[in-house]
């Protein structure tokens, strides 16, 4: 039990330096919709740690979670090649 | 674009040479391929965990087709952060799929938490560190 324990801190730990740190970038760079898909991405880590903790290990949630992570990779893509447009014109 | 410097700036577009279909239909084919190759260790492809498996090789599809645009942009000081985070994600998902199913070969049973330690950190580093190329990109 203690294992899972630790795997879950660790988890959660890192969604909440992604969210604090994507807040950080918000905030100082004043551009919401750049860094919108990593609050996503740390509120989807801490609800992954959560499911853990709960043991919620259902076939269609977990489902769900692996589809929002591709969908917030496949977000941050075309954010990522946006910036890169907008950054030479 | 012409500034009123003067200096003629380049386009920053990045060259392609074959188009996004092309480019997602090989990385496709390679990581069916991958998913073959490592389930024949195991208990076969018909016996694969193919709930977990699936959705980790499409997470693959993206990454790697994302990893080939990323070589692409321009080069800046922040360019390492974007392959290193897309490189840890690709990673991770490269050694999910064979720990399921290691996970898969005693039903019932699953693997120490010590195996899943390193893929989750490298996972949560790995969007850190597209982050960071981020916040160093955007002015």
């Amino acid at each position: 039990m203690n294992d899972i324990l630790i795997y879950i801190l660790t988890e959660a730990l890192l969604g909440i330096l992604v969210l604090w740190k994507t807040c950080l970038y918000m905030v100082n760079k004043r551009k919401m919709a750049v860094f919108l898909p990593f609050y996503f991405v740390g509120a989807t880590l801490l609800f992954h740690a959560g499911l853990i903790f709960y043991q919620a290990y259902f076939n269609l949630l977990w489902l769900g979670l692996e589809a929002t992570y591709v969908l917030l990779m496949i977000w941050i893509a075309k954010t990522v090649i946006g910036v890169n447009y907008a950054a030479g014109r | 674009m012409v500034k009123k410097t003067g200096v003629v700036q380049k386009s920053n577009k990045h060259v392609s040479f074959v188009s996004t279909i092309t480019v997602v239909v090989l990385v496709a084919l390679a990581v069916a391929a991958y998913f073959f190759i490592v389930t024949s260790f195991f208990r076969g492809w018909q016996n694969a965990k193919f709930f977990d498996d699936v959705p980790d090789m499409v997470f693959l599809v993206v990454s790697l087709t994302f990893l080939y645009y990323a070589f692409g942009f321009k080069r800046s000081p922040a360019k390492k952060w974007l392959i290193l985070g897309i490189s840890l994600l690709v990673l991770v998902k490269l050694i999910e799929i064979p720990l399921q199913e290691l996970q898969a070969l005693t039903p019932g049973v699953s693997l120490e938490v010590i195996f899943w330690m390193p893929p989750i950190i490298m996972f949560g580093l790995g969007f850190l560190c597209i982050l960071q190329y981020l916040g160093e990109r955007v002015k």
